[in-house]
């Protein structure tokens, strides 16, 4: 990764796309004219989406909650974004498998996560990872990132789209624009060889799966056709692996037993990607797991979750009017793509194998980056993206039905209008209620929200002509209005968002993080001092005994009573405490890293230059995708 | 009687003299023509009011006003430009809506005539054979049976869509008395449009 130079008192400003993944969240940004994952300080390009939250609601997140699966299990949450803008009844079979309890919510009618008695919602544990990713990006560049193009899967409904805006409003992300993954990874693989032709994307992630139709032209990317399923993943790779590593033993439902059985499963399922068999051995509690899982059993357990993406790719291919053969190329998009029976059904299908250069896992952060880059020029470039909408939307009408006024996949933004009227004599409100997805009758759709006009005139019933009028923006996400037209009448209305929060909701949660975030700080710097004081004992005890004879007995004395000092500095949880005794054994050890360091230079400075010794090769490869 | 021009209309921008892409947003100044709203989809969109247009058109069109309105080019430019744009994208894909399927492009045209041409009733055995075709889907059916239904759903469709286009052709060339044939077809075609989308369903999950 190359480091901007940074003019002093400027600072950089880190334009983002930012896929938040269900398994893996990535950050990119168009460098010098180069789309490139952001690498962390320690050379990450992923931050895991998990939170881990402990008994004091102390939450960490990505690598250093991953560390807490076994110590926390029951805060140790993972998949979030399934949950995202879902009902509990929406999810109820995930939410009986999630190693965590998911609840009915009380402030919205979404579902909460309870953790230690303690209910978050999932914009709240998605705003964590954001803020995660934004803080690893700002110290990589040094720079400030407050803009943002996020990803969603394409199938996302507006309550996910609006949940996940949310999470980066609450992060203190300003949200460019959500689009969808497969379409900004058709942005970064169409840039990367600037070709023309109709492109169909598979993208299988963690926990939803996504297949659009697009057709290049010109610099102008346009989706055909999109579907998908927000409850397939490869999660449900690892629960079917979980099932076979778990054959034949009663494993007591403990959530550290599911956690380390997924945690195996994801183990085995990347052995399984390259090798033919893998053998699994863990211990739970009293049952001894020792099973050899081989790639057959494997493909055998997961061919019926394949073959339902490839009647998800049929349905998009028909929506489109488009044979297999029609399609140019096929790109994978997402981690559980390497999947050997994953490529092998779609070269299968296509006649042709699937294009896999690009690394699944980055191709969406880096087609986000350039999306962002995009948005923030100065508009003269060619690129532009016109998407469509996934899910029909509609209105309840008399009776129960619904009344579509926009149909799935019709380019956005758009916007539609129907007329409607009273019922009875002299009504002066109507209740209007939005609903989206493909059913016939109100009860089987998803309600998006529900809002009353008021202020019509008293009048003879089907006299008023009630405009509802439903914009899309360029997000994808809905705004709706309703005007009486006879009269003029042109009520405010207030759509209360059946399943997401509020725009005051999400203020609030934003005051409530700004008047926690000191503590939330100093809670984090405990954090940092408490692993850097656990490192430092680890080497001094390393030192001490591979160099004994550096150590003479009274000053071995002194740094085992330095160690000691700091472990229950360590273990008091306090900041201060823990920066003094960690001052104490740095100086106790100071002569011996001496000795120790000048022993390195000696040996390692012979005849290499300077530059050899400290290092000068960029820590991460930049991205090969060029601009334009 | 309504006439049909075969040329479209071009517009200046009456503050900048720029040629204009779209006539309600001119993208060299940034001056909105809110009067022009009414317009038919042809005129918006810039092409000659007939039928009988190549689909490539509406892809060239579409190309062209998204590389030039879209909101994402306006990002930069101050939140009313950049609101003007999203409304004259929102437009655009509103007005190709109207036109860019042929069925949907034949009722724009109707809409346009100066006389309204109202619908005839329908044959009963036409009804018939539609009721009998929506009872059968609402049961659902699977498999071969889904095949044939496709089939002979997408043959009646592309039948209608070639007799407008005969249809529209003396219609162009002076016999009004055809438009009534016109409205029998849109007619018919909601229907089986209707099966057509009920064959399609819903998404796998």
């Amino acid at each position: 990764m190359q480091i901007p130079l940074k003019v002093k008192g400027q600072t950089v400003e880190i334009v983002a796309g930012i896929d938040l993944g269900t398994t893996n969240s990535l950050c990119a940004w168009v460098h010098e004219g180069t789309a490139q994952v952001i690498a962390d300080r320690e050379g990450r390009r992923i931050t895991p989406s998990v939170v881990n939250i402990d008994e004091q609601h102390h939450a960490v997140v990505g690598d250093e909650a991953q560390e807490r699966a076994l110590v926390s299990p029951e805060g140790h949450l993972t998949s979030i974004k399934r949950f995202m803008g879902r009902s509990l009844e929406d999810v109820y079979d995930e939410a009986k498998a999630a190693p965590y309890t998911v609840v009915a919510g009380t402030r919205t009618e979404q579902c909460s996560i309870r953790v230690y008695g303690k209910e978050y919602v999932p914009e709240e544990l998605s705003a964590m990872i954001l803020a995660e990713v934004k803080k690893r990006a700002e110290r990589a560049v040094g720079g400030r990132l407050r803009r943002a193009v996020i990803t969603v899967p394409a199938y996302f409904d507006d309550s996910q789209r609006q949940a996940t805006r949310n999470a980066g409003r609450m992060a203190g992300i300003d949200v460019l624009r959500i689009i969808n993954e497969p379409t900004a990874a058709a942005l970064a693989y169409g840039l990367n060889h600037k070709k023309a032709g109709t492109f169909l994307v598979y993208d299988l992630g963690g926990g939803t799966f996504d297949v659009s139709v697009l057709k290049l032209t010109e610099g102008v990317f346009k989706v055909i056709a999109t579907t998908g399923n927000t409850a397939l993943g490869g999660d449900d790779f690892d629960r079917a692996l979980v099932e076979l590593i778990s054959e034949g033993v009663q494993v007591e439902q403990k959530p550290q037993y599911r956690a380390a059985l997924k945690i195996a499963a994801e183990s085995a399922k990347k052995a399984l990607s390259s090798q033919d068999a893998t053998r699994v051995q863990m211990q739970l509690g009293d049952v001894v797991i020792d099973q050899t899982i081989t790639r057959p059993a494997y493909e055998a357990a997961i061919a019926p979750l394949v073959h339902k993406t490839l009647a998800s790719v049929e349905f998009v291919l028909d929506e489109a009017g488009l044979d297999p053969e029609d399609v140019n190329d096929v790109v994978c998009v997402g981690g559980s793509t390497r999947t050997p029976l994953v490529r092998q059904e779609l070269e299968r299908f296509f006649g042709k194998p699937p294009h896999t250069e690009l690394n699944p896992d980055e191709v969406v952060a880096l087609g986000a980056a350039i999306q962002a880059s995009i948005l923030t020029g100065d508009g003269t470039g060619d690129t532009v993206l016109l998407d469509v909408t996934p899910l029909s939307l509609g209105i309840e009408t008399y009776g129960g039905g619904c009344t579509k006024l926009l149909w799935r996949n019709t380019p956005v933004p758009v916007r539609a209008t129907e007329g409607f009227t009273t019922h009875v004599d002299d009504q002066t409100a109507v209740a209007i209620h939005v609903l989206q997805g493909e059913r016939e009758m109100a009860a089987d759709l998803r309600s998006l929200g529900r809002f009353v006009l008021r202020g019509i005139p008293p009048m003879k019933a089907g006299m008023p002509r009630v405009l509802v009028e439903f914009f899309i923006d360029a997000d994808g996400l809905l705004k709706v209005t309703a005007k009486e037209m006879t009269s003029g009448t042109e009520a405010s209305i207030d759509v209360q968002p059946t399943y997401g929060l509020t725009d005051e909701q999400v203020e609030d949660m934003i005051f409530e993080s700004i008047e926690h975030a000191e503590e939330d700080m100093i809670a984090h710097i405990v954090a940092d001092l408490k692993a850097e004081g656990e490192s430092v004992i680890r080497y001094s005890r390393k030192a001490m005994a591979e160099r004994a004879d550096l150590v003479p007995p009274p000053l071995r004395v002194q740094i085992e009573a330095a160690i000691g000092g700091l472990e229950a500095a360590i273990a008091s949880g306090e900041k201060e405490p823990i920066e003094a005794a960690m001052l104490v054994l740095n100086e106790s050890t100071a002569t011996v890293a001496e000795t120790l360091m000048n022993e390195v230079l000696s040996v390692t400075v012979a005849g290499r230059s300077v530059g050899e010794v400290i290092g000068t090769e960029p820590r991460t490869r930049a991205s090969d995708i060029q601009l334009g | 009687m309504t006439t049909y021009s075969t040329t479209a209309q071009a517009h200046r921008c009456d503050e900048c003299n720029a040629d204009m892409a779209f006539p309600l947003f001119c993208d060299a100044c940034g001056t909105d023509y809110p009067e022009r709203r009414g317009m038919s989809a042809f005129g918006l969109l810039g092409l000659p009011v007939s039928f009988d247009i190549d689909p490539a058109v509406f892809d060239q069109r579409e190309l062209l006003l998204a590389q030039r309105l879209h909101p994402d080019r306006w990002q930069n430019r101050g939140a009313r430009l950049h609101k003007q744009a999203l409304m004259a994208q929102s437009a655009v894909n509103e007005a190709l809506g109207k036109v860019t399927d042929p069925f949907l492009r034949a009722e724009t045209l109707l809409d346009m005539q100066e006389v309204e041409v109202p619908s005839s009733k329908l044959p009963t055995p036409f009804l018939l054979e539609q009721l009998e075709l929506q009872e059968e889907l609402e049961v659902g059916v699977e498999g071969p049976r889904k095949r044939e239904l496709k089939q002979q759903v997408r043959e009646a469709l592309r039948e209608l869509r070639e007799s407008l286009t005969s249809t529209w052709s003396a219609i162009e060339a002076g016999d009004a008395t055809r438009l009534t044939d016109v409205r029998d077809a849109v007619d018919r075609s909601r229907y089986w449009r209707n099966a057509d989308r009920a064959l399609r369903g819903r998404a796998p999950q």
